[in-house]
């Protein structure tokens, strides 16, 4: 009998070791779907896409339109009371305004209209169903408008073009507006895109907006020479055809562009010296031995030198002679004999001709003044002159730091060479730029300067289309702001682009009309282009040999009797080369104006 | 799971692309429409790729015809990925976008189409689509 039960016993079994294993596993389970983007093809008359027609003005047929309006993919045409207005201006964002009736006790919940997809379109209901769509307006709901128990619910809705920018990449900003000019000097790195956009458009005569159906478009201020749409009194609505001149103040014809740029240059004195002690003192050898003179010193020669801070770039010594040298005595008998000794006589010199090198650095700034003008205003309207500017310094090392390595270099104290070093031109000062970063060398002085030359020309344009003809025709969703318009009606003959249109739609009431602003630019109003210069920058200060230096002087006290000190004096730097230099650089530049054709009959 | 995936009207995908809109003429003669939609996905960290063979098989964009409706032929519609492409285009042909679209800002990929149809009767035309083959959205 087992003194203990077999459960007990088992557990002291020493089998094979048991266990289990475990991978664990993770299933993802992805979202699967395709998806799609419905077209929606509208085919129409040709007339009605090019703008001849509208479906608000059939002429002596009944016109019958309708307009269709989808929120969120619905078609909510039935339920839009009043006026359905749709506004662009150019450079901005195309608004829609507009009402939907609601059953009474419809509880709204606002925010979830906000953003919701608007599309509106003008039709023809001559048969009875929408045809000959035209869109007016694509975008979103911006603000929904509600008052508690009125029914109504109103939809102010954006083509989100401040987002659509915004949400583009600086590249694609940059291919976009590939006409514009950038810099990093005059505007902002760091900019968002929506930033970046507007920086780069304010070097364009030219508009940034979307059209009807959200597509960006960018489009010349300049109107086209054959335009899009021609209205007569037979398309202008009575008693609409309106003129305003653009004030004088604000048309600025001259603009004064300042910009100063600060860099470093690097600059060598070249002085030769030379020095024949024998041929000053009008002697020769033997007798300057016979009188007991000393002979100069070579290391005492080359340490007058960098005691005045010089470099010695070259020097030739007139050597002792290599054979013995009779003596005369008194009388012209011989007195002695001068033997060489070699390994000595290579530490003096009878004279000689070095060239020292003085090394520094100079500050220079340009301030250019550029004019922007146009002449042809100017002489209309007398000067209207604003002014803009910019800067720019180089990026360089300390210019303390930069002169000590060059006399460390010259002086071969170390053999890493500096970064700029100006060549010696013997008896003359020479000079190199320094070499900047670049985003601030000459290449980007030249970009920030023809980025505000640009900026100036645009402004000028600018200034000079404010002048505005107004109107109203039927509605007509081919009006728009890429369009240009020629209009003779009503005692005004103009030709501009479209600058601004509103289109107002009623359905109920019939009410649909298209009111219009053209830009006219202009000084005398009969359609002359006035070209513009290149934009290139003006051309700045130069590097290389400047002025011409005095000879240095050197005083040896080496007679017989004297202390034997060598002093080498040269002229100082000339304040001119080594004070900041500031050079004003004038140019000026023709800024361009094409001017639209206008003629108003009193 | 859902499928974030979808046609924006801009690269920053703030607005859904909900129709593609293009006016023509009947006579034919209206110049051709061009548009860019994106396809992406605001949501950051995801890959979308294709359902039958992730990783290798190209997403497809085809031009789908309902056959309802009035009709007009999916031969009006070019696709490229480049603006510059277009003109390349094989009118109606599909479009490859690649074995996977990235989600996340800066990712989206455009799309460029071209709608020109040739003389056809006036009307509104719904029975094209834009349609993207399956594709199933994954953590990069």
């Amino acid at each position: 009998m087992p003194a203990f039960d077999t459960t007990f016993d088992a557990s002291f079994d020493s089998g094979p070791p048991t266990g289990s294993s475990s991978l664990p596993v993770r299933i993802i389970v992805g979202g699967v779907a395709s998806h799609a983007l419905p077209i929606r093809v509208s085919v129409i008359d040709s007339d009605l896409l090019s703008g001849e027609e509208t479906v608000t003005d059939r002429g002596l047929l009944a016109s019958v339109w309708g307009v269709v309006v989808e929120v969120g993919g619905v078609d909510v045409s039935s339920s839009v009371i009043g006026d359905v207005v749709v506004e662009a201006e150019e450079s901005a964002a195309r608004v829609a305004d507009f009402t939907l009736h609601q059953p009474s006790g419809t509880v709204i919940h606002t925010a979830e209209w906000t953003g919701r997809s608007v599309r509106i379109w003008l039709a023809d209901m001559s048969t009875g169903v929408a045809s000959s769509l035209l869109p007016l307006f694509f975008g979103i709901v911006d603000l929904p408008i509600v008052t508690p128990r009125s029914g109504t619910l109103s939809l102010r809705c954006t083509d989100n073009r401040q987002g659509v920018i915004g949400g583009l990449s600086i590249s694609s900003i940059d291919t976009l507006l590939a006409a514009g000019r950038w810099s990093p000097v005059v505007f902002d790195s760091g900019a968002s895109p929506w930033v970046h956009a507007n920086d780069r458009l304010s070097t364009i005569p030219a508009a940034l907006d979307m059209s009807p159906t959200g597509a960006l478009r960018l489009t010349s201020w300049v109107a086209k020479s054959t335009a899009d749409l021609s209205f007569s009194d037979d398309d202008v609505l009575a008693d609409t055809v309106g003129y305003t001149d653009a004030d004088r103040s604000g048309m600025a014809n001259q603009i004064e562009v300042n910009f100063g740029y600060r860099f470093p240059r690097v600059k060598a004195e070249g002085h030769l010296i030379s020095y024949d002690y024998l041929a000053l003192n009008l002697t020769s050898f033997v007798y300057w031995v016979r009188d007991g003179n000393y002979f100069l010193q070579r290391a005492a020669v080359i340490a007058a030198i960098q005691a005045t801070g010089g470099s010695v770039i070259s020097v030739t010594w007139i050597e002792l002679p290599d054979t013995a040298q009779i003596i005369p005595g008194t009388g012209g008998a011989p007195a002695g004999v001068w033997l060489p000794n070699p390994p000595v006589d290579v530490l003096y010199c009878l004279g000689f001709s070095a060239v020292v090198s003085f090394d520094y650095a100079q500050q220079n700034e340009e301030d250019h003044r550029i004019t922007v003008a146009n002449a042809a205003s100017i002489a209309a309207v007398g000067v209207v002159r604003e002014e803009i500017s910019g800067a720019l310094e180089g990026v360089y090392d300390d210019t303390v730091a930069v002169e000590h390595n060059i006399l460390m270099y010259r002086q071969q104290m170390t053999t890493i060479p500096p970064k700029n070093l100006a060549p010696v031109v013997v008896g003359l000062t020479n000079s190199v730029n320094g070499t900047l970063t670049t985003d601030s060398d000459r290449a980007a002085a030249e970009s920030a300067m023809e980025c505000l030359i640009s900026i100036a020309m645009t402004k000028i344009h600018a200034s000079h289309r404010r002048h505005s003809v107004s109107g109203s025709i039927p509605c007509n969703p081919v009006l728009d702001v890429d369009k240009t318009v020629s209009l003779d009606a009503q005692g005004v003959v103009a030709k501009g682009k479209v600058r601004r249109v509103v289109h107002r739609l009623n359905p109920h009431d019939g009410t649909a009309i298209s009111d219009f602003d053209l830009s006219i630019c202009a000084i005398a109003g009969i359609g002359i282009t006035h070209p513009a210069d290149d934009v290139t920058a003006p051309g700045g200060t130069n590097d290389g040999t400047s002025n011409t230096l005095e000879a240095p002087e050197v005083i040896w006290n080496g007679l017989l009797g004297d202390d034997n000190v060598i002093t080498i004096t040269f002229a100082g730097v000339e304040e001119t080369e080594r004070a900041k230099a500031q050079t004003v650089i004038e140019s000026t530049y023709a800024a361009p104006l094409y001017e639209d054709l206008i003629e108003i009959t009193l | 799971m859902s499928n974030s995936l979808r046609f924006y009207t801009d690269s920053g995908m703030t607005v859904q692309f909900s129709l593609l809109s293009a006016v023509q003429t009947d006579d034919g003669a209206a110049s051709a429409v061009d548009s860019v939609s994106y396809i992406g996905s605001p949501v950051t960290g995801m890959k979308f790729r294709d359902t039958t063979s992730p990783g290798t098989a190209q997403i497809v964009l085809s031009i789908v015809d309902s056959m309802t409706g009035m009709q007009i032929p999916a031969s009006s519609v070019r696709l490229a990925l480049s603006s510059g492409a277009l003109p390349g285009a094989t009118p109606g042909a599909s479009l490859n976008l690649g074995t996977q679209i990235l989600s996340g800002s800066g990712n989206a990929l455009p799309v460029y189409a071209r709608i020109d149809s040739a003389a056809i009767a006036a009307g509104t035309y719904n029975n094209l689509s834009l349609v993207t083959s399956s594709t199933i959205e994954e953590p990069v």
